[in-house]
């Protein structure tokens, strides 16, 4: 074969292939997906800290295309009770949203009980549960900034932490804020650890925080102030998070597991989780 | 975020797929004394370029920040091939 006709034959395999690489594409279309019962939908969690206002959150479940805010669950009554019985109760201060009284504070080692009575039925009940122990936590942290060039186009920068962990085994869930905005702000972006590395003993500076200097939101300048929250959850808290983690994120039909639904912690067939958890600050200065 | 509640397994089902493929085979004048005879065959595959469902993606796009916007939901398909055009000349001896 001459080395003409051979240079004819790659020219005509290169372009099937371009063409069948062209030809497989994706295209939105409509799907017809029947509607589910309505479920309510619970987002609370209470902390040590009593200068931020807890609060939780009831809306309702909606068909998957609805694409609108989910509709808020108003003129309930919400209580938080503790394992003695004192009773706070939640004021609804926008639709949907129940605050805890100002100064409210979870301790470390409480139960803590959410009690919901719904004005109106959802799915046929008025009443919900969820109850949430109080893990254990340190009493200082303190955070370094280091940053790695070699990653992304503009680098990371690390917070990394320097914490004594408590001897029981524990579950943290960490949050990032840069001038008092949360970066971590869904449950997607939140990093959620387990201690088994360092049980008991020192962090000595692992990363808590991965900042992309090429994201705008993350971009850390001279004298940005970061704040970094460590929340010691319960096991069960992370394992919901990151079945949400699991279920929201990437996934490929070959490599992933089938999907399933995300259980929570509140009774009656709600969907959400209620949780408390003490927290730890430190913040440091960008340089 | 938009976190999806699954119904029972199998539920669904993909759209339907169907295609059609059509070809003709033009055979050569056979000669007296000649040892070989050829033929042409023009082949149309997914005659009318049906997009069939390979697989669903439901994606979720943040649209902004406006929070009413703030995400949409939809369903994706991939397809693989459309109208395939196809040209063959086969020879025996």
């Amino acid at each position: 074969m001459s080395a003409k006709h051979k240079n004819i034959i790659k020219k005509l395999i290169l372009a099937i292939m371009i063409g069948l690489a062209v030809a497989s594409c994706t295209e939105r279309f409509e799907v017809e997906l029947d509607e589910s019962y309505t479920r309510l939908v619970v987002d609370g969690q209470i902390t040590d800290d009593g200068s931020t206002r807890h609060s939780v959150t009831l809306s309702k479940t909606t068909s998957y295309f609805y694409n609108q805010p989910p509709p808020p669950v108003t003129n309930a009554s919400v209580t938080v009770t503790d394992d003695e019985g004192v009773v706070s109760t939640l004021s609804e201060e926008e639709p949907g949203v129940y605050f805890l009284p100002d100064g409210f504070m979870a301790e470390i080692g409480r139960r803590y009980t959410l009690d919901i009575l719904l004005d109106e039925e959802i799915d046929g009940k008025k009443r919900y549960t969820a109850t949430s122990g109080t893990p254990n936590i340190n009493d200082t942290v303190y955070i370094g900034l280091e940053y790695q060039p070699d990653w992304g186009d503009e680098g990371y920068v690390i917070v990394t932490c320097y914490y004594w962990d408590t001897p029981e085994a524990n579950w943290y869930m960490f949050n990032i804020y840069k001038n008092d905005t949360l970066l971590t702000d869904t449950l997607t972006n939140k990093q959620v650890v387990d201690d088994r590395f360092y049980n008991g003993s020192f962090t000595n500076g692992i990363g808590v925080g991965y900042l992309n200097q090429s994201k705008k939101r993350e971009k850390v300048r001279p004298g940005d102030v970061i704040t970094f929250q460590a929340c010691s959850i319960t096991e069960e808290y992370a394992n919901f998070i990151w079945a949400v983690q699991e279920e929201v994120g990437f996934s490929t039909p070959l490599f992933s597991g089938p999907p399933a639904n995300v259980n929570g912690n509140v009774s009656g067939g709600a969907v959400g989780y209620f949780a408390s958890y003490p927290v730890l600050y430190a913040t440091t200065v960008a340089e | 975020m938009i976190l999806p509640i699954y119904s029972d397994r199998n539920a669904y089902r993909l759209p339907d797929y169907h295609r059609l493929d059509v070809s003709v085979t033009l055979n050569g004048k056979e000669k007296p004394g000649r040892k070989w005879q050829h033929s042409w065959t023009l082949a149309v595959y997914n005659a009318y370029n049906r997009h069939n469902t390979w697989s669903v993606n439901f994606v979720q796009e943040s649209a902004g920040d406006d929070p009413a916007s703030a995400y949409e939901t939809y369903a994706e398909k991939t397809y693989l091939f459309g109208i395939i055009p196809s040209i063959t000349f086969n020879f025996k001896f």
